[in-house]
């Protein structure tokens, strides 16, 4: 796990060397920075996170890359990333099993005036997903990273989580069964 | 959960168990490790199971039938609620997917709502933040 986040480290080094600052008209909004947000299939019931980065290549063309941790997907590529006046889109390939191979995910959204949010929508086949992005840092600041807990192993009978359970007593408590993928 | 729950509710008497389980049945433990990433705070505690014996301990408790295991739920235990030979009942439940009630399907705005006024509870009950 932690030559995983190093390895996260690294490419996020390599790609804020690849970004370069560049002059933008006053007035116009500004995309290249560090967006933290969700895709919002249904609000509080099944959100998807999202980190999407933005920032201008040498040629000063607007590049970016996003993560969707679910999909263990990071620093994905973007194949472009559009502007027109206070709007964006972006779009990046991926292999899906209802789409086919490099299927393309397509967003289309819209800076808020402060350019501090940008709201949209995740063109579906089965109809338009919403999506959100918050301004958390420039092109190349370092992602917020956590340090994984660690993971119990549970004994047959469950054990570990009884003793856990019972030695909280007085506090409320939530139990939670999931699969991991 | 993050968002909804650990992010909103800061309360230290609020304490989550992650199990994480072969629900689907090609999980592995190092599928867990990653997924401890989605929720992690000081207040939980994570478990990693390769059996389905622990879904099958809640699945009563639940109120799920005998043919269907307690993947995809979301228990919830008063203070008092303590487990002897079987867990105890939560007082409420949440699922995904499940064959229980429509309107307890996951939405984490309602689950911290019921965490909440849990919490409060516990307060008129005696047992402050501070204790």
């Amino acid at each position: 796990m932690k030559s995983r986040v190093n390895l996260w480290r690294s490419a996020a080094v390599l790609l804020s060397a690849m970004f370069v600052t560049q002059p933008v008209v006053a007035d116009e909004p500004r995309f290249e920075g560090l967006w933290d947000g969700a895709i919002v299939f249904k609000a509080a019931e099944l959100e998807f996170e999202i980190t999407v980065e933005i920032g201008r290549d040498p040629q000063g063309e607007l590049v970016g890359t996003i993560d969707q941790p679910a999909e263990r997907m990071i620093f994905h590529p973007l194949e472009y990333v559009k502007t027109d006046g206070n709007n964006v889109s972006f779009e990046f390939l991926k292999n899906s099993e209802s789409r086919g191979a490099n299927a393309p995910f397509t967003f289309i959204g819209e800076i808020s005036e402060n350019g501090q949010k940008i709201s949209g929508h995740l063109v579906e086949h089965r109809g338009n997903i919403p999506f959100f992005l918050e301004r958390i840092g420039e092109p190349g600041s370092e992602r917020r990273t956590v340090d994984a807990p660690s993971v119990g192993d549970l004994a047959q009978d469950s054990k570990e989580l009884k003793a856990a359970f019972n030695r909280d007593t007085g506090d409320v408590r939530l139990v939670i069964l999931l699969s991991p993928t | 959960m993050q968002k909804y729950i650990l992010e909103e509710v800061s309360d230290p008497r609020l304490k989550v168990y992650m199990v994480w389980g072969p629900m689907l049945g090609e999980e592995t433990a190092e599928d867990a490790v990653v997924a401890t990433a989605f929720l992690h705070d000081q207040r939980s505690i994570h478990f990693w199971t390769p059996l389905h014996d622990v879904a099958k301990l809640f699945q009563g408790p639940a109120g799920l039938p005998a043919d269907e295991l307690a993947w995809d739920t979301f228990q919830l235990f008063s203070p008092t609620a303590e487990w002897g030979k079987t867990p105890p009942q939560p007082v409420y439940v949440m699922h995904v997917e499940k064959s229980l009630p429509k309107e307890l399907r996951l939405n984490g705005n309602t689950l911290r709502g019921q965490i909440e006024t849990l919490l409060s509870s516990a307060d008129s009950a005696g047992h402050s933040p501070a204790e």
